[in-house]
């Protein structure tokens, strides 16, 4: 260090010594009180951020679930009189429909049966054989019968107690058909559209021969038949007649039902 | 080298406060923005204290510095502290100081490296870095306010 340099070091150490300094207690800053508007604010600040987070997970889970059509009915109540000539059938609001971006819909329709002198009022669904995620449904009313203990039972149209599913995204669907009273269901299971409709009961109702053997009781097939659906096409006689279900129940063949 | 812990801040800070408030005040001409700035500082250092405490006077220093409401980037653009007289009785107390009269040439930003070079001892590499400049903006700037300082030392010696 130059001398010119020293002398100014000397200079400074002695002149900027001599600055008084603040009492000891003020060294360091006192501690902050937070006024009550500050803690309102942050109080405010903190609900607001939780609520946009609520928010925004909420919008995000609609969006993953409209991603996937998953079809959450309600379907419209059903009808307290009779229908004049048409069956139930689910309407596209009704039925979940897909996004207006997904390919054109199709439907999936088909008559109701139950064995008694009434059809229980059922929920139709159309599972995807891909992603049981993704479902279709109608809730149909009660058809016909003692108007006890139901007196909303509406009497069978002349075609039959029918039910139509529209606004179903083409694909692959397993049918069938759960009772929506609480009554006890003596079958123990959902109604299917299954093998053994295809195989005894559509021949046997339009009187055509029953191949031997296959409706027996302990070796007819009760296992789902996939139905396929395309863009704009409505896939008829789909009937879930089936009410021996149960050994499908137990065996865990049978879909979950969709909630 | 050891982290700093809240309680070693807060003993390192106690310990070179003299010094460096009395830097502050000298750079800025205010004892106020000086003590604002320490403790800003202070407070700073309780939350992201330095990795070391090698050249803590030249944080502190900085840091406070910083936080001063007019900092190093209003301080570019300030005139000599003559031009604006200040009503802070610091000021008269400086100025009865043969180095606060020289300091009164000097802009702000020159007397914080001039403080810090000749007062907390500071090289002009310690400097550049607390400052974010290179080091020959730093001894340009010492070479110009030493000359200023001389010039008017020369007239009134």
């Amino acid at each position: 260090m130059a001398d010119g340099d020293r002398d100014f070091v000397h200079l400074f150490v002695r002149d900027l010594d001599d600055i008084e300094l603040p009492p000891r207690d003020r060294w360091r800053p006192a501690p902050r009180k937070e006024s009550y508007l500050v803690k309102t604010s942050r109080f405010v600040l903190s609900a607001a951020a939780v609520a946009a987070l609520v928010i925004l997970a909420l919008i995000a889970s609609a969006g993953l679930r409209e991603r996937n059509q998953v079809a959450v009915t309600p379907s419209p109540t059903p009808p307290t009189t009779a229908p004049a000539t048409s069956t139930p059938s689910a309407s596209p609001s009704a039925s979940g429909s897909p996004q207006p971006t997904t390919p054109p819909a199709g439907a999936i329709s088909g008559t109701l049966s139950y064995p008694a002198n009434f059809v229980p009022p059922l929920t139709v669904y159309a599972v995807s054989v891909a992603d049981q995620r993704i479902f279709f449904s109608v809730q149909t009313p009660r058809y016909g019968g003692d108007p006890n203990p139901s007196p909303s039972s509406v009497p069978v149209p002349p075609g039959g107690a029918t039910f139509t599913i529209t606004g179903v995204a083409p694909g692959t669907y397993y049918v069938f058909a759960y009772r929506d009273d609480n009554l006890p269901n003596f079958f123990g299971g959902p109604a299917l559209y299954s093998k053994f409709v295809l195989t005894c009961e559509q021949p046997a109702r339009a009187g055509a021969p029953i191949p031997s053997g296959a409706c027996d009781s302990t070796t007819a097939d009760h296992s789902l038949v996939p139905v396929t659906v395309r863009a704009g096409e409505t896939v008829t006689r789909i009937d879930p007649w089936d009410w021996t279900s149960q050994q499908q129940v137990q065996q865990g063949n049978l879909p979950p039902r969709p909630r | 080298m050891p982290e700093i812990t809240a309680e070693r801040w807060q003993e390192l800070y106690d310990r070179v406060f003299p010094q460096v408030y009395r830097a502050l005040v000298a750079a800025t001409f205010d004892r106020e923005r000086a003590l604002d700035g320490l403790h800003d500082a202070f407070e700073e250092g309780l939350r992201h204290p330095p990795s070391d405490d090698r050249n803590l006077e030249g944080w502190l220093y900085r840091v406070a510095l910083r936080k001063t409401r007019r900092g190093l980037l209003h301080a570019l653009r300030e005139t000599p502290m003559t031009d604006h007289p200040s009503d802070d009785p610091t000021a008269a107390i400086l100025h009865r100081l043969e180095v606060g009269q020289l300091l009164a040439l000097l802009t702000e930003r020159q007397r914080a490296i001039v403080v810090a070079h000749y007062y907390l001892g500071l090289t002009q590499e310690e400097i550049a870095e607390a400052f974010g400049v290179r080091r020959g903006t730093v001894s340009a700037t010492v070479s110009q306010s030493l000359a200023r300082m001389r010039e008017r030392g020369a007239t009134h010696g």
